[in-house]
């Protein structure tokens, strides 16, 4: 090979392999990862991460429908004096409602049903749906004063994903991957998993967008793994074909496709060869990622025995701990059901035995194996719900509607105070009065563990420097250490 | 103004390279070197926008930038760079003064960058206006000494940067690579072996020309240019939000193929599209065409603000409609003057003052449309209709016909029904025919002919209705009250009120003796119904309660029902005596009497509301009869041919055939979302902070276009509303929509436009590499009349586009990107391209042109993993089609916002939510994995291997060299080696295991052919989509 295209195909293979934490020499899953070596205008960024990286990885546990802050975190004991008294207009402060309830004649309030207990040395108050989670209490920061501005789920959810309530911008996970690459050889920076609640199992629907890439290269987007068919879309070879028939025609395929190389001189070509060699280890290392047979009884113990149960919550915990130790970038959990409008007290505990135990076992596994220092653990939904009754409110049921001034969420590892509260809501749970967390506040704060100054991770789009933070955004830094 | 723009496209000429290079230009030029700069990295503190602008400082305009502050000093005094602040600031080593500020969020400047300003200041600072503002001007063709090169205007702007670069073109493209990329860039297919023969075959002068003559005049061409444009209008087949409903846009998708292949000037083609309904006397076709600005997401999710979303869908329409047509970043000046384009919020919501007169609400989207739509003939129903309905008709008669063999059945089936135990205890209820009915003024009743009475003429609010009937002899154990559907009753229900649902305040009943003119009031013990609503039970009819009664929720349950009434003491009479029943209806709720009722009487000494038997009353009483009326002798031939055993199979026939007739009629007529104007216009106001909730009520908008372009007068065709928008954007003074739109076609066939932001033009933006040959190539298109197939054909038969895609070290490194076109694009095919190219190789893709979007292969789940699995939502459950539908073009691909196609998203497809123009290309190891395992990909590889069987001739290396023909690939010897051996390999390893051979064919619907031994069709197919992956297959080259 003449110097000259020698020297193409290192810049190449730079843009192909993308950064890697551990710098080079590490190859990197390619475009999974970043390479788009024509559109060098809009290559990943330079200069990343801008600073000394506490996380390595972020798993994000996301909690779809809203899960009710007053009855699982944020504990109102005089709430009990209040049942069905109306809300006072100066808590509501004429608040815009969902129009699920906003024809209400009354806002009557729905105290909890659940009992809330201490929990560890942080003396963190927990609602007694959640024992797994009092475990690792001193191992989490609890949130109470998040806030958003979305009052429906898709709106909501797409801002807490990408930033903005209306679809386009880029995900999170996506954000990522283009600002630091994948620190693995064979699986994706970027993944997204799914289950159903068992609380409210038809509710609600997710989106592709809430891992998509929006206007960043598709090869940003989260790749879903999913709890049937295929971990990952078309990994398997067709039917009759075995590993030495796909090897053979691979090894074909690259032999001509070499030769047209030669011919056209066209970087692109070794780019499409190599792809061609990752989607074959991908077919090995998917599979190696998800077979659960030498995971040891007692981690099964610790999950739960919903962990054998592929594309249950409990099983995509475990899945995220090896994709944690596999060196997956961003790992996203979507776990559905949250959405409590009604028969709330019928329905949370099932949410919560769906994702309690498995979520608090995911912390302790992380931290038996040291992995708990640089990876991020986040669990919440997109906005929280309301202290007032929706619909007939009686002594053992009611529902509750969205809320989106304030919610609870917990964070856990990577630089992450353990042990702490954060933020305070009135005695209603409705309006934050103490150290409020907007949406974009988290957003800085997480990109911040990973060594990103949010303001400089932008992408050119439509004439303007996009970012996940939009304008805003402040660094939460009394939760950091 | 023209002297001004001369020096700018001379200065073009040496632009592209001196960009790159170290040095400093000559001539630094305004909008080529400092433009960027200034607007990337300062503008948004000392731009345009004044609500950000600091230290009262803009230095978008020369006036500005140059005015001296207090003092004394001047961020930029011409010609003297040192005493200019600007530069002080930028090379200053003090942080607390440089500029920008390290905390403002923007790339720092870059030692060249300074020193450009600095030469540009020291030269004078000249400020120019953003070049694409500028009314297009056609330029002179360059003058070139190279006459045999240039085949059309186009090279001779690009060989002038070649030359001005020092480099040469490259050599035309082999035939064979020339016809597979202009079939790809024309039709999306790749070429036919017969086309390939034909052309490779042919001499003549104009081989070329024929080729692009057949392209642009196949119906695959309208196909082809649509899909950038459903891209451009964000289309889709459902509605976006969360629940992401069905919608059925398709007619509108016919619109754009058939507008490209009559080749509507694209002027026509955006007034249609843009404002189509409000043309004079628009044709149904000119309305479809609105249907542009309706692609939008549309929400229904419970809890939404309608007034909230009303707002984003204008927004989009912003947005979209400025991005294709403007390539204006229009949406960034939604909540404060643009930061860069001198666009303000004024002319922002003036734009929304043009698409907020639609009669739209925020909240809608559930039945498959959003209001206003027009109703669409579904073209495709028509016939399937016909067919359906004929072979229901025929069942019928199958099912009507008395043979021997039914009236021989009937006959013993009547006896056997009424011997039934459960039939023999049913009621036996005589229906009483009024001789008089009375009611109020106006009211009159009418005969229904089976013993029952409807109300028709005036309906009062409140109303007595008494019935006269003459008695024969007998006993009457209880009466019967039945109230019945009719079509005129409101909802077809039981009522002609408000909603339908009757309220019977008292039944009263009288019992007059022949010869008597007293009637004696007869008391009931009790009443039952075989409905009551919640607190009207049929007692509170017979209660002596003016205001209380029996209903039925009749409303919403709207079924036949009926009361009866329970004498104390069982009623005996004689003949010429006489019953007298009163309906009292003067409850609180209006016009709620009964609509149509029947009266009967039973002498049973047990009487049953309840038929019990599963036989209809009428069925029984008629069986019961010996004298039976005609509708009688119907009701029992109805139920004999019904339930009899005899009948069951045809039956089943039947139900299936008329399943079908539904369903085709359900779908003859569509709703299809358009643009309308409301009679009277909505309100607009400027909207604070772009907020739906906080309108400036000071500040009322009118349709208008941005300030710095004009204004719509009313004069003339510029009428200020949507219409003389859409003229507006046509006018040949307009310097963007040409621009814009010659910037797309390039990109189609070089994978970048001239301009590379092709969604933005504005000073954000690229700049042109070839600034000359954009304005030519704008003023061909808007001279020719804005004739889009003539455009496509300039492009394709020039010499720039005919090269060879073969690059060597030099140029390579000379021009990674091919900003010179020095040589012939190559990238990768498209996601929708890749997939027919494989339909078309198998032979299986369908050739049917429009119609509703189909479901191909999808892994199952994907919809349903995510969805909220609601049966009755037909985007919560994927369900593909089957046969042809499986192999249509891969445009017709149902679209589903919320989980679009995962073959299509892999390949970079746009993902239809916003409006997209840029293409871009990635490669992954996901998309090997498509193309090497999907069944598509799969299913087609086999199709393909069958035609290299059949026809591509009797040994594997001819039906090789068939196969790489059929793709466009060449068949070098090396090649055909490789694929040979591995075929061979394949061949054994199937013979040792025919089992998995099997398997293999037995991949996708379609059934491999029996003729072919499997063995070796197995081999073959492994041997095909080795070539459907090869990188030379996968790319135009």
């Amino acid at each position: 090979m003449d110097p000259i295209t020698e020297s193409h195909l290192q810049i190449n293979r730079r843009h192909f392999f993308g950064r890697s934490a551990a710098g080079i020499g590490t190859a990197a899953l390619a475009s999974l990862l970043n390479k788009d070596v024509k559109a060098a205008e809009n290559a990943a960024p330079s200069g990343l991460p801008h600073f000394a990286a506490k996380a390595k990885r972020v798993i994000y546990l996301f909690q779809s429908g809203a899960p009710s802050q007053m009855d699982l975190f944020d504990h109102k004991p005089t709430m009990a004096d209040w049942f069905d008294k109306d809300l006072p207009d100066s808590v509501r402060r004429g608040q815009r409602l969902t129009t699920m309830s906003s024809g209400q004649k009354r806002f009557p309030i729905a105290p909890s049903k659940f009992k809330f207990l201490h929990h560890g040395q942080s003396g963190a108050l927990l609602s007694e749906l959640l024992p797994h989670t009092g475990r690792i209490a001193d191992d989490a920061c609890f949130i109470k004063s998040m806030h958003t501005e979305a009052i429906n789920h898709d709106p909501a959810m797409t801002f807490f994903q990408t930033g903005a309530q209306i679809a386009g911008r880029p995900s999170m996970g996506s954000w990522l991957s283009y600002g630091l690459g994948t620190e693995n050889d064979d699986l994706p920076a970027f993944v997204a998993m799914s289950s159903r609640g068992s609380g409210r199992p038809s509710c609600q629907p997710l989106y592709d967008r809430l891992w998509g890439s929006g206007f960043l290269p598709t090869v940003h987007q989260g790749v879903k793994f999913r709890g049937q068919g295929d971990p990952v879309l078309f990994l398997s070879d067709p039917p009759g074909v075995d590993k030495r028939l796909r090897r053979r025609m691979l090894d074909d395929i690259a032999a001509i496709n070499t030769q047209r190389r030669e011919e056209y001189g066209d970087p692109e070509i070794d780019t499409r060869i190599a792809q061609y060699e990752l989607a074959y280890r991908m077919q090995t290392s998917v599979p190696d990622l998800t077979d659960l047979s030498n995971e040891p009884e007692h981690i099964f113990k610790l999950y739960g025995q919903d962990a054998r149960k592929r594309g249950s919550f409990a099983y995509n915990c475990l899945l995220a701990r090896r994709m944690a130790e596999r060196g997956v970038r961003f790992i996203q959990l979507f776990h559905m059901g949250w959405d409590q409008h009604g028969k709330l007290p019928g329905q949370l505990p099932g949410q919560c035995r769906d994702t309690d135990q498995s979520s608090a076992a995911l912390v302790q596994d992380l931290k038996q194996r040291g992995l708990l220092e640089d990876t991020l653990v986040i669990w919440g939904g997109e906005f929280g719900r309301t202290v007032y009754c929706q619909g007939k409110l009686t002594k053992t049921t009611y529902g509750r509607d969205h809320h989106p001034r304030c919610f609870s969420i917990w964070m856990a590892g990577a630089g992450i105070n353990p042990g702490m509260t954060y933020g305070e809501t009135d005695e209603f749970s409705y309006n934050v009065v103490k150290d409020p967390v907007h949406v974009h506040d988290l957003h800085a704060t997480i990109l911040h563990q990973l060594g990103i100054d949010h303001t400089r991770l932008t992408y050119k789009y439509q004439g303007r420097h996009f970012r996940l933070t939009d304008v805003h955004g402040e660094i939460l830094t009394p939760l950091i250490s | 103004m023209k002297r001004f723009r001369l020096s700018f496209l001379a200065f073009a000429l040496t632009w592209s390279f001196s960009a790159s290079a170290a040095e400093l230009p000559d001539r630094v030029d305004f909008n080529f070197h400092i433009r960027g700069i200034l607007s990337d990295r300062c503008y948004k503190c000392h731009g345009p926008d004044e609500n950000t602008r600091e230290a009262n400082l803009r230095l978008d305009t020369f006036a500005n930038a140059t005015r001296q502050s207090k003092n004394g000093s001047a961020a930029i005094v011409p010609a003297a760079p040192d005493r200019s602040e600007l530069i002080r600031r930028i090379f200053t080593s003090d942080a607390d003064d440089l500029m920008p500020p390290h905390d403002a969020g923007v790339t720092p400047l870059s030692g060249r960058e300074k020193q450009l300003l600095h030469k540009w200041i020291e030269k004078g600072a000249e400020y120019k206006e953003h070049w694409a503002f500028i009314p297009v001007q056609r330029p002179p063709l360059p003058v070139l000494n190279d006459p045999a090169w240039q085949l059309n205007g186009i090279d001779y702007f690009t060989r002038r940067q070649m030359q001005e670069a020092g480099i040469a073109p490259s050599p035309k493209a082999p035939r064979l690579i020339w016809l597979k990329r202009v079939s790809f860039d024309l039709n999306g297919l790749p070429p036919t072996p017969r086309e390939i023969d034909g052309f490779l075959a042919d001499d003549s002068a104009n081989a070329h020309e024929k080729v692009v003559d057949r392209l642009l005049a196949s119906p695959r061409f309208g196909e082809h240019m649509a899909l950038p444009w459903l891209d451009a209008a964000r289309y889709a087949d459902t509605s976006g939000y969360q629940a992401d409903w069905e919608r059925f846009m398709w007619p509108w998708r016919n619109w754009v193929i058939d507008a490209f292949n009559k080749n509507l000037p694209f002027a026509q083609f955006t007034i249609e599209q843009i404002a189509g309904d409000m043309l004079p006397n628009p044709t149904p076709d000119q309305i479809i065409a609105t249907g542009f600005n309706r692609n939008h997401r549309i929400n229904d999710e419970g809890g939404v603000i309608a007034a909230e979303y009303a707002v984003e869908y204008v927004v989009d329409r912003i947005d979209t409609t400025c991005t294709t047509w403007l390539g204006l970043t229009m949406g960034c000046a939604r909540c404060h003057d643009h930061k860069y384009d001198p666009l303000t919020m004024t002319d922002f919501y003036s734009l929304f003052a043009v698409f907020n007169n639609v009669p739209e609400k925020g909240k809608d989207g559930r039945l498959g449309y959003a209001e206003p739509a027009v109703d669409f003939s579904n073209p495709g129903i028509a016939e399937p209709l016909k067919i359906a309905r004929a072979k229901l008709a025929s069942i019928d008669r199958e099912l009507g016909a008395d043979t021997p063999a039914v009236q021989e059945e009937k006959i013993g089936w009547g006896q056997r029904i009424l011997a039934r135990p459960n039939v023999r205890s049913v009621t036996q209820w005589n229906i009483l025919s009024p001789s008089k009915i009375e009611g109020p003024k106006g009211m009159t009743f009418h005969d229904e002919g089976d013993g029952s009475h409807r109300i028709t003429g005036t309906n009062p609010d409140h109303s007595v209705i008494t019935l006269h009937i003459e008695l024969q002899p007998g006993t009457a154990t209880a009466i019967r009250l039945e109230a019945l559907k009719h079509p005129t009753h409101t909802h077809g229900s039981l009522a002609r009120n408000v909603n339908g649902n009757f309220v019977l305040g008292e039944f009263e009943c009288f019992l007059q003796s022949a010869g008597s003119d007293q009637p004696i009031r007869v008391d009931f013990a009790r009443a039952e119904a075989d409905h009551e609503q919640k607190g009207y039970p049929a007692a509170h009819a017979i209660d002596g309660k003016a205001n209380t009664g029996w209903a039925t929720e009749s409303h919403v349950k709207r079924e036949n029902r009926k009361a009866v009434f329970f004498p104390q003491s069982p009623l005996k009479y004689g003949n010429g005596d006489r019953l007298i029943l009163t309906m009292k209806n003067e409850t609180r709720f209006t016009k709620t009497a009964i609509g149509r009722f029947r009266i009967s009487t039973t002498a049973n000494p047990a009487p049953k509301l309840k038929n019990g038997s599963g036989v209809p009353d009428i069925v029984i009483a008629a069986l019961r009869k010996t004298q039976r009326s005609p509708a009688e002798i119907k009701a029992i031939d109805k139920y004999f041919r019904d339930t009899s055993l005899h009948f069951h199979p045809i039956r089943a026939r039947r139900n299936a055939a008329q399943k079908l007739v539904k369903s085709l009629e359900a779908k003859r007529t569509l709703k299809v979302m358009v643009m309308k104007e409301m009679e009277t216009p909505r309100d607009t106001y400027l909207l604070k902070r772009g907020q739906y909730d906080q309108p400036d009520t000071e500040q009322k908008m009118s349709p208008n276009i941005p300030q710095m372009f004009g204004e719509l007068s009313g004069e003339g065709d510029l009428p200020p509303n949507r219409l003389g928008f859409a003229k507006w954007l046509v006018r040949p003074d307009n310097p963007l929509t040409a621009r814009v739109a010659v910037n797309r076609y390039w990109q189609r066939y070089f994978g970048k436009g001239l301009v590379k932001t092709t969604e933005d033009l504005g000073t954000q933006g690229s700049l042109p590499t070839h600034p000359e040959l954009l304005d030519w190539l704008a003023a061909e298109f808007m001279d020719s009349g804005w004739n889009v197939k003539a455009m496509q054909k300039l492009i394709v038969m020039s010499a720039t586009y005919r090269q060879s895609s073969k690059v060597d070290p030099g140029l390579l490194e000379l021009d990674p990107e091919n900003k010179l076109y020095a040589r012939g694009p190559r990238f990768r095919l498209s996601a929708h391209e890749l997939r027919d190219q494989a339909l078309a190789l198998s032979g299986m893709l369908s050739d049917k042109i429009g119609g509703p979007s189909v479901r191909p292969y999808q892994p199952p789940g994907l919809w349903s993993d995510v969805s909220f699995q609601s049966k009755s939502r037909s985007t919560d459950f994927y369900v593909p089609d089957t046969g042809d539908n499986l192999y249509r073009r891969s445009l017709y691909t149902f679209w589903k916002r919320s989980v679009a196609p995962p073959q299509m998203m892999t390949f970079d497809a746009a993902g239809r939510e916003a409006c997209v123009v840029r293409m871009t290309r990635t490669s992954t190891p996901l998309q090997a994995l498509t193309l090497l395992n999907d069944t598509t990909f799969v299913e087609a590889a086999r199709g393909l291997a069958q035609r290299m069987m059949l026809d591509g001739g009797a040994t594997p290396e001819k039906r090789i060299v068939f196969g790489l023909k059929l793709a466009a690939a060449e068949p070098t010897p090396k090649t055909v080696a490789i694929l040979s051996r591995g075929f061979d390999d394949y061949r054994a390893h199937f013979l040792a295991q025919p089992e998995a051979a099997k398997e293999l064919l037995a991949t996708g619907e379609s059934r491999s052919d029996a003729s072919l031994p499997p063995v070796e069709l197995a081999a073959y197919t492994l041997v095909a989509s080795t070539i459907l992956n090869l990188d030379q297959t996968i790319t135009k080259e």
